[in-house]
């Protein structure tokens, strides 16, 4: 069977990087040990949630225009769902789920985050504009889907 | 061939981690500070390539109990390795109004801290410490606010008048750039984890020229220590 120069050399090519993903999963995760990050591997808020519950939703105030939010989502809300805080702050969020996978995208910003079962989201935003700022599951998890959804209200100085 | 090495040497790169880094975290801005000398004491004047800052309250004792043997990992790792101008050490109070000067001299002769490693044990005006140790280091302090109220800080007094603060002492290592480069809780850190991130900051900062790039691209394809 004929097998056109430029055709052979691209099925060659894609084989070739086929093998090598094999041969580097293969490698990573028996030789390695590599994994998937488990409960383990959690980021908790600083180095521990200190006297706050990490199981319950809260903000805190770490400095002057610095802040940490601690987020529990689960269906189909997020806990604190009202967060406030003055223009200008910097805030870091932490997300767990307590049940399924979980989006967690905020409106006009770049934070946008997978929740994973298990695992502890981080990301990390200042909040330049006053305004108020929707945040919404952006990952489809059942009949209430649409529901899930909460604001960060930044207030002028 | 030369695609497939291409290939094979950045997933080796990226996969094997032969050269490890510690994630940049947050910046620490510059500070004014005094010691137990009641010295000013000025970030990054005084920083070197890694600088080690404890964050516990002169009046807690189980936090400084903890704290000293990891100094005392800290001080054999500097002599052994010959790093007496790669590590710097500072201790700072998340408590001044209580933590003075007075009280870090305090504390300086009463634990059994490291000669050989100058110890730096800081205090300062309120909003100073909190700007660093919360807006810097990232580390949360609250006020407890009635007695048997909130959970007190680790290893807090009863017998304290005031209202204590209420945090979780820490250990922060940031580099030679003035970033975070990684937060510890105390009560659960390792010396063996310690010395490693220590070794680690050190060897990256002594990188120089194309070493230097590597390292950078280890950042980039984000090669931690496991």
């Amino acid at each position: 069977m004929h097998i056109d120069r430029y055709e052979r050399m691209w099925i060659t090519i894609s084989g070739g990087l086929l093998i090598v993903f094999a041969i580097a999963l293969g490698f990573s995760s028996v030789v390695l040990g590599v994994r998937l990050p488990g409960l383990s591997d959690q980021l908790l808020p600083t180095a521990a949630a200190g006297p706050h519950d990490i199981n319950e939703g809260w903000v805190r105030q770490l400095a002057p225009g610095r802040y940490e939010v601690n987020m529990r989502a689960r269906v189909w809300n997020f806990n604190p769902g009202e967060i406030r805080g003055p223009a200008g702050s910097t805030v870091t969020f932490y997300i767990h789920s307590e049940d399924i996978i979980h989006g967690f995208k905020i409106k006009d910003t770049t934070v946008s985050l997978m929740i994973i079962p298990g695992q502890t989201a981080k990301a990390t935003y200042t909040f330049t504009e006053p305004g108020e700022y929707l945040f919404v599951c952006h990952d489809y998890c059942g009949a209430g889907h649409h529901f899930m959804s909460g604001r960060v209200i930044v207030e002028e100085l | 061939m030369v695609l497939l090495a291409l290939v094979a040497g950045i997933l080796y790169f990226a996969v094997g981690r032969p050269v490890q880094v510690l994630p940049r975290g947050q910046e620490v801005p510059a500070f004014d500070l005094i010691d137990q000398h009641g010295t000013a004491y000025r970030y990054p004047d005084r920083a070197l390539p890694v600088n080690v800052y404890v964050v516990a309250a002169a009046w807690d004792n189980a936090a400084t109990e903890a704290v000293v043997p990891l100094l005392e990992e800290i001080d054999a790792l500097v002599a052994d390795q010959g790093w007496e101008d790669m590590v710097h050490v500072a201790w700072i109070t998340p408590d001044p109004e209580r933590d003075d000067v007075a009280a870090m001299a305090a504390l300086a002769e009463r634990v059994p801290l490291p000669e050989r490693l100058d110890v730096a044990l800081l205090t300062g005006a309120p909003v100073t410490t909190r700007l660093v140790v919360g807006g810097g280091f990232g580390i949360y302090v609250g006020t407890a606010q009635a007695a048997g109220g909130t959970a007190p800080g680790f290893g807090r007094q009863a017998a304290a008048a005031a209202p204590a603060v209420v945090y979780e002492p820490a250990m922060v290592l940031v580099d030679d750039i003035g970033y975070v480069r990684v937060r510890y809780g105390v009560r659960s850190l390792s010396p063996s984890r310690l010395t490693r991130d220590i070794g680690l900051l050190v060897k990256e900062a002594q990188a120089e020229g194309a070493g230097r790039l590597i390292y950078e691209a280890a950042h980039l394809f984000v090669c931690y220590p496991r």
